[in-house]
Parts: C-alpha cells; structure tokens; sequence
C-alpha cells in the first residue's frame, strides 16, 4: 500500500491492538483534551527518554552518571547490570572521498558541516585557513584531537545518535559544558563514553 | 537516652561490641568500628540523636573495620564491611568517619524500597518541602546548609525519601556533607557552625560534615508534603533567580536522580508524576548565599499567602 | 507502510500543560514528549495506521493544517518512535 492511499487501513480488532475497551474509553478523552492549533506545532521537543534499569560504566564500578563517577566510594566488584559508552571521537572522525570532498564514513545524527561554535559557544578553535570548523573538522582534523571541543563533540553525536545507552542528552552535554561541573563532565566522558572505536 | 548521655568510654565499649545502636529518621542503624576518628565523629556530630534499646530492630549494621595485614600498620587502611562482604575499595585510615556517612547513605539507597528515593536534598519550611537534586559542584551542599541555618529545616543534605503510600518525604536528620569551597563559605556564613575535622584527599576532595540544629532533630518525626522542586546552580557573580522549568523534564531528570525509581516501575512513575503535579518546578542560579537563602524565603512567604 | 504501536508496548499516561510523558511498562521506560508526538502514538494505541492516515487524524485532533511542513513533522517523529521501540510496521 502507498503512503498517499486512500483505502483505509485495517481495523484496530483485525491489526491485533489488545487495548481494553476501558484503556480505549480513556485514551479518547486524553486525545479529546489536546491542545490545539499551531502553538501545539511550536512546542515540539525530541523524543527523551529515560532507562528502564540502573546502568553502569563499561567497566562496572560506576553509576553511569557525572555524579556516580564522583561518588566518595568506588564499587569493590563489578555487577551484571547493563553499560552505557559511546563512540571515540576518532570513529566519528572516520573520512572519505566523494565527489572530491571529505565528508564522514559514519552517518551522522547532524549536519556535519554545522560550526562547532554554534554549539559549544566558547569554542575558540580555528582552522589553518582561519575560519571557523565545523563539527567534522573537529573530530577529524589532527591539529584538534588535543583540545577539550574534540572530546564535547563527541559526547554530543553520541547523545544525537543514543549510541549504546548514553546516559544524557545532547542539551545537557552542552549544558556540561556550559556548567562549573565542565570538568567533571569532561573527564567522565573522555574516560568512561569513548569506549567503541 | 541521647548519644551524649553516654560516657566517652561508653561510647567506644559499645560501638566495639556489640554496636552503638542509633537512630537516624526512620532507619536504626547500628555501627561496629574500633577506629578512634569514628568515634569521636559520632560524639561531636550526633550527641543528640536517639539511642535504640536493646531488643529493637535494627536496619543496618555498618562495620568500619581495620585492615588486615601489614595495612594494619603501615599506611593503615579502613574498609567497610555489611553482611560479611565489603561493597567498596578500601580507603586510608583518616577516611573513616566519611566513609561511615557514605556507607550509611548506601545502604539506604540500596536497599530501603519502601521509598523512593532521589538523590537531592530537602528542606522544609511550614509543612512545604524543596527537593533540590543536582550534580556535583551545582552548590547543592552549600545552598543546603546556608538555608538550614537560616529557618528552613533539614530533611536531607542527600537523600529524599519519598512514602510509596501517600508522597509525604520522611526526615533523615544526618549531618550535612560539605567539601572543598562550600567547607569556606559556610565557615563564613555560619561562624558558629559545628564542623567535624576536614578529611583531605577523598575522591570528593576535602570533605567534613557540620552538626544538624537540635531543634530539627526534635522534629524527626515529622513528614513533609513536596512543593517545590528546584534545580540549583553556582554561578559566579550571578544574581539569585529562579526560571520556570518544564514539569515533565524536572520528571525525568528525578527520574535520574533516583536511586530506586526504576526497581518502582508504573508505581515509581504514578508517584513522581504525582510529586510533579503539585509541586512547582525552576532552575535557580546564584553566586551569594544570603541572597539566595532570601529567593527562598520568598517562595515561604507567598505559598503562606 | 502501516504503523502500529510495539505489541509488548503499554503505556500509562500523564500529561502538564502540553507536556507529556509516558510510562511504558513493557521495558520500564518513561519518554518525555511534546503533544504532538503524544497524539501520534496515543493515534496509533487504538488503531494501526499509514502515515497518510496519521497525518488527516492528527491535524484533524490538533486542527492544524496537514501541510508539507507538517507531513515532515510526521515523518520525523515516526522515526524517533520508532527508535525507541514504541512502533513498528504492521506485518500484513
């Protein structure tokens, strides 16, 4: 069937909904009390989401969290509880030729091209050329692999992109940044968020 | 019988063997420790806490113990130690007394189920609780004990204890954890302060705990309802101003700041959604604590209308 | 393509001032969203739909236009939903 069919899709009885007729009855007057109108369009926000169960950093011994990786004791053994990490900045890096232009081997959650001071506003960072790099030129030009914006930049694809359950999202990555906690955050992504390469 | 009843060698014939059995809101904990720093932390910080008869229950048995071996001696050791098994690395001997607010703060979160519990503190003032739950070096700790020494009461510097059947947050009580710059501040703003020796390089920096008024330990049994939910942050040379903040984030960011939301499941979700629903919720950013302590203090005085 | 919601999906609702979440008690979850991604998945708990379909019944439950804007709205949030485990396509 096309998108743009106008034969009408299958009953909710015959496409196997199992909602009760109660669970119907209540979901008709929460959709009864919509907000309605364009103000409804201009308050989108994405998806969040919050785990189902307690993470731990890959190497088990830390809540997967800013603030469990500070936390005044360190779990003596590790546990069965799932991980959280993320990509390497260098795996987001990756590079190829198409149509004489570098563009990234990996899909990006974001326009690559867009400037990293755009995001993390006190980025200083310049390009051989002086103009200012954008987000993939951070990750995958070698002049920028020491400074802080290489590791930021690669906490925020990966918030984008929920790699292996990431534990924040791509707002409070820039918040982070933004925070007195920048180091904190700095050092628990640099050390515990880049471990797939 | 209060903890200052006892005599000093009471205190240290007990937590020995078979325990100094205390009570710390509605949990009694019972500590084992043959280490000097922690009985001298429990005689300066909890003289007016509640001792527990003999024959009651007991939640939790924190042992603080030495460790063996050539570390009994030679950069000496402590560990703790709960059921026969020892949940954390061992640390240096002078971390002791942290270690023993750490431990007993761990085995609420891990084990008391029958709240659900935030990481965050909470304050209360005429019947109406604050949680404020954030990060580290969000200021939390400081702004905390900056507003119970200015009238708000203490529930929690740590641990908000949510009832699963009715919402009402129950009081801990314990003394509050201070660190690195908030342990100058509060000195300043608090002259009179009552603060433990400071514990240098712990994984939190230097640590020390500051004795809870007397009077809120008088009030330990009494619950708070939530109405606020605020999010602080030190800022430098920011004015103290609270935003509005979406109600079904600061949800999810509780949810985050859970230790037990997700063992709850639809039960933890009903309960904090209830929580959020009567509760307003901000961002807050501030630099001066006095200025900050009398946002605060306006939230009272409008919710008393 | 029909979109149904994810046969081990069951979700509890609550909602302030357009702002929802939803506790899916299947994986344990709770999603924050906006309303109108709150309108396309509580759409697709009572009835399986294609996205032509959700987008009459959502413009026509937030009398919004169902324009091209508001198709690329769609089709956005049907892939985060979709991310998330929430929808599937329906398997005729």
């Amino acid at each position: 069937m096309s998108e743009n069919s106008a034969t009408p899709s299958p009953k909710a009885e015959d496409k196997g909904v199992t909602l009760s007729a109660d669970a119907l009855a209540r979901r008709s007057l929460l959709l009864k009390g919509l907000g309605r109108g364009s103000a409804v369009l201009a308050a989108t926000v994405p998806l969040q989401t919050l785990a189902g169960q307690s993470l731990l950093t890959f190497d088990g011994k830390h809540q997967c969290s800013v603030s469990g990786m500070h936390s005044g004791v360190h779990s003596a053994t590790p546990s069965n509880t799932p991980t959280c990490g993320g990509y390497s900045p260098g795996w987001w890096g990756q590079s190829q030729t198409v149509d004489g232009k570098i563009v990234p081997r990996r899909t990006w959650p974001i326009d690559y091209r867009t400037k990293c001071d755009t995001i993390f506003t006190r980025c200083t960072l310049l390009n051989s050329n002086g103009t200012r790099p954008s987000l993939f030129q951070i990750m995958s030009d070698s002049r920028f692999a020491s400074s802080d914006e290489f590791h930021w930049v690669a906490a925020y694809l990966n918030a984008l992109s929920h790699s292996f359950n990431f534990p924040y999202t791509a707002q409070e990555v820039v918040d982070f940044y933004n925070s007195p906690s920048y180091a904190d955050a700095l050092a628990f992504f640099k050390t515990f968020m880049e471990n797939h390469t | 019988m209060i903890l200052s009843e006892l005599s000093a060698e009471e205190v240290r014939r007990r937590l020995h063997c078979p325990g100094l059995v205390i009570r710390t809101g509605p949990f009694n904990f019972r500590i084992r420790s043959t280490i000097e720093s922690v009985a001298q932390g429990l005689e300066l910080l909890y003289p007016d806490y509640q001792l527990v008869e003999d024959g009651q229950f007991v939640d939790f048995t924190v042992t603080l113990a030495h460790s063996g071996g050539l570390r009994r001696w030679w950069r000496p050791q402590v560990r703790f130690v709960y059921d026969g098994e020892s949940p954390f690395a061992v640390l240096p001997l002078d971390h002791a007394f942290p270690l023993m607010e750490w431990a007993m703060n761990w085995c609420i979160s891990t084990q008391a189920h029958h709240y659900l519990t935030l990481h965050a503190a909470v304050v209360e003032r005429e019947g109406c609780a604050v949680i404020m739950p954030a990060p580290p070096g969000s200021g939390k700790s400081t702004l905390c004990a900056g507003l119970v020494s200015r009238g708000w009461r203490l529930l929690s510097d740590e641990l908000t204890l949510i009832s699963l059947a009715d919402g009402l947050i129950s009081p801990l009580g314990r003394p509050i954890s201070l660190k690195n710059q908030s342990l100058v501040v509060i000195r300043k703003f608090v002259p009179d302060a009552c603060l433990n020796q400071v514990t240098h390089d712990t994984s939190k920096g230097s640590v020390s705990h500051m004795r809870v008024p007397t009077e809120h330990l008088q009030g330990i049994e009494e619950r708070a309802r939530p109405r606020w939910v605020i999010f602080p942050k030190y800022v430098p040379l920011a004015k103290a101003e609270l935003a509005p903040r979406s109600k079904a984030n600061s949800m999810l960011e509780l949810g985050r700041n859970s230790f037990n939301y997700t063992v709850h499941g639809l039960t933890g979700f009903e309960l904090l959604s209830d929580l959020i629903t009567v509760s307003d919720c901000y961002d807050f950013r501030y630099s001066q604590l006095e200025e900050a302590v009398s946002v605060f203090d306006q939230l009272a005085v409008k919710e008393r209308g | 393509m029909t979109w149904q919601i994810n046969a081990l999906v069951t979700l509890h609702w609550r909602d302030w001032n357009g702002e929802w979440v939803a506790f899916d008690v299947g994986s344990g979850q709770t999603h924050q969203m906006d309303t109108l991604t709150a309108t396309v998945l509580m759409l697709l708990e009572t009835t399986a739909a294609s996205q032509f379909e959700l987008a009459m019944l959502t413009a026509d439950a937030l009398a919004v236009p169902n324009d091209h804007a508001f198709s690329t709205a769609l089709s956005g949030i049907l892939d985060g939903l979709r991310a998330a485990g929430l929808i599937e396509p329906l398997v005729q």
